[in-house]
């Protein structure tokens, strides 16, 4: 796999965001965490991450709206919806829009790893 | 607002505790405005006799006997219920009056002459004078006793008693006076020259009764206090131009336009009290109505609160947990590598134990949310919670776009509380202040907090916003639990910003920011000052 691409975690708990990219970490890929949907904006990481990992609720900006922004910007990044409240609505909703992956809350490493692995094969194109 | 002037310990709601509002007062004072109006109009006309209108004698009598029982029977009510002296020597005053319209009407001359009812010529007018002068002793009465001693605290049934005697005693009365007046015929004062007409003797009536209503009018004046107390002192006042207007403007002429106009001043001060009764007891009858539905109302969201506890718990533990479990997968993986990376793991198992205190915090905090207790509530300055929260949301803040002013009342006295819990309602307040001007654009977006010395021995401190603002429709439901307007939020937090500001013997509430925007404004008391302040939790 492409050491260039990057997992990108996004969630407002410190906490939740750090285990998240450490485990993403362990599973042999790059990842970078960042506070806020709008932290990731402006980074200028969009073009080259992967797959988005990333909360249904942070203030601002929640995973839904990044991921409909990054649709809309041209830029659609394959990502994985995560939250410790998992709805049905929500969860139809995302799926819905698009989104890859609706996982709640602790989620198992080895589906993460299967989502990462599909968003890498529609996002990238090759899995590494 | 005016502040009540209750007396502890009474019963509230009732028309002989509840103070006046200023409406009621303003009616008071336009029902004066007219009656005296009216006594304008009628004084030119006052001494014309109007003959051959004896016949609406009966039928004034028997208006006033009715009038007057009713009072009696409702003040009478009013004593079963607040058992105070006053009140039931105001009500054996009406009902006393009341029995005594009865042989003042069948003894007037010429009225009942056909039944062969001719009493002597003083009887009606010594009637009268019992009347004019008695009244106004029992308002004094009721105004000297009102506010003098403990109420007359018995069982129901020595209230019974005290009711029945009372009445048993004033129809004793009624009866025995006016037998002794009428067994006394030739020895009674001469106040009548003719049917028509007065003696000189007769002004020694009307001088008294004004001296009288003067003395009550005052009495009421300075002891005012309850609704009941204002309408007595109109009924007095009524009276007093009753009696201008039956014994001086038209000279004590009986059946004359001023005699007459005086006699609707009577009806008037007799409807008087009888009307205020049933208007007011209604309008009680809906404020206690009303009050009851506001408790049931709370009772209703107070259980769902012990629902949104759970879900509360839910809400705050989940986090910590998940970051554990997933904490513990990437450690696990590390060290399952071929080549171990024991720094990882040790950092996520260091994840792992700040998650499990961030844990423990969260209980310990909801726990003290409920506790009775003042173990953990210390003295709080204010001033540095808000630079404390302020300080920790500066990122969320920054990343909004959003600016942030203060304005904060320097030296201001501490308030008593947990710090950990005042602390979640500021940031609460902040981040939904936050929260709602993302979607701002086209003004700037501005967080204001404010603190500031409220009334003595309060604190008042707002969190405003330049956001789009409450939705009206939304106003009455947004401290319900489980109520949200974000797409993702839980309903919980103002819910609990609530109950912890109203444990903390504060209110919480939020109005409309000028131009736009919301308010949300909290006040809390004011602590002891002699004691230290601490600042933030102290981590």
């Amino acid at each position: 796999m492409s050491a260039n691409l990057l997992i990108a975690v996004v969630d407002d708990d410190d906490s939740a965001r750090e285990a998240a990219v450490s485990l993403v970490r362990a599973m042999g890929f790059t990842a970078s965490g960042f506070r806020s949907a709008a932290e990731f904006l402006n980074s200028g990481e969009a073009a080259r991450t992967a797959c988005l990992i990333a909360d249904v609720r942070m203030p601002g900006m929640g995973g839904l709206d990044l991921y409909r922004q990054l649709v809309a910007s041209g830029t659609p990044v394959p990502t994985v919806l995560v939250t410790a409240f998992p709805e049905e609505a929500t969860r139809a909703r995302a799926l819905r829009a698009g989104v890859g992956s609706y996982l709640a809350k602790p989620f198992e490493p080895d589906e993460l790893l299967d989502c990462i692995r599909s968003g890498y094969a529609r996002g990238a194109g090759e899995p590494g | 607002m005016r502040s009540p002037r209750r007396v502890q310990g009474d019963p509230p709601f009732l028309l002989s505790t509840s103070p006046p509002t200023r409406n009621q007062e303003r009616l008071a004072v336009c029902v004066l405005v007219v009656l005296l109006a009216e006594l304008l109009v009628t004084a030119p006309f006052a001494r014309i006799p109007l003959a051959g209108t004896e016949i609406l004698l009966p039928a004034y009598g028997a208006a006033i006997l009715l009038i007057e029982l009713i009072t009696s029977a409702l003040l009478l009510a009013l004593f079963s219920v607040q058992q105070s002296r006053a009140v039931l020597v105001l009500a054996i005053g009406y009902l006393f009056s009341g029995l005594m319209v009865i042989p003042w009407t069948l003894t007037f001359p010429g009225v009942f002459e056909v039944f062969g009812l001719d009493a002597g010529l003083q009887v009606t007018a010594s009637i009268a004078a019992l009347r004019r002068l008695g009244f106004p002793l029992f308002v004094l009465a009721y105004a000297l006793l009102k506010d003098g001693g403990a109420p007359v605290r018995g069982s129901r049934g020595s209230v019974r008693g005290a009711i029945a005697g009372s009445v048993a005693g004033a129809v004793a009365a009624a009866c025995g006076l006016t037998w002794v007046i009428l067994a006394n015929d030739d020895s009674l004062p001469t106040f009548m020259r003719n049917a028509r007409n007065v003696t000189d003797a007769w002004q020694y009536v009307p001088g008294t009764a004004v001296v009288l209503y003067l003395a009550a009018l005052a009495v009421l004046f300075v002891r005012r206090r309850s609704v009941l107390d204002l309408w007595l002192m109109v009924v007095i006042c009524t009276l007093l131009i009753e009696i201008i207007l039956l014994s001086y403007i038209s000279a004590g002429i009986r059946l004359s336009v001023g005699w007459w106009g005086g006699r609707s001043y009577g009806l008037a001060s007799a409807s008087m009290v009888l009307l205020v009764l049933l208007s007011e007891s209604t309008t009680l009858y809906a404020r206690v109505a009303r009050s009851v539905s506001a408790e049931r109302r709370a009772r209703a969201t107070r259980l769902t609160a012990m629902e949104a506890l759970s879900a509360l718990i839910a809400h705050e533990i989940n986090q910590p947990l998940a970051s554990m479990v997933t904490n513990a997968g990437a450690g696990l993986r590390w060290l399952e590598k071929k080549d171990p990376d024991i720094a990882e793991a040790r950092a996520a198992l260091n994840r792992i134990v700040s998650d499990g205190h961030r844990a423990g915090t969260v209980i310990e905090s909801i726990r003290t949310m409920f506790k009775k207790d003042a173990r953990d509530r210390v003295p709080l300055d204010v001033n540095h919670l808000i630079d404390d929260v302020l300080r920790r949301g500066q990122d969320d803040a920054r990343l909004g776009r959003i600016s942030v002013e203060t304005d904060l009342e320097p030296g201001l006295p501490t308030v008593t509380g947990n710090p950990i819990q005042l602390q979640q309602v500021l940031s609460n307040l902040v981040a939904n202040a936050i929260d709602a001007m993302c979607s701002v654009t086209g003004r700037p977006r501005v967080l204001r907090i404010t603190s500031r010395m409220h009334d003595p021995g309060e604190i008042a401190v707002s969190v405003e916003d330049s956001g789009p603002g409450i939705d009206p429709e939304h106003r009455a439901r947004i401290f319900e639990p489980f109520f949200t307007t974000k797409p993702d939020g839980m309903g919980m937090g103002l819910m609990f910003c609530r109950l912890i500001i109203e444990a903390g013997g504060g209110r919480l509430w939020a109005t409309d920011n000028v131009p736009q925007g919301a308010v949300f404004r909290f006040t809390l008391p004011s602590s002891d000052d002699h004691l230290r302040p601490v600042g933030g939790p102290g981590r």
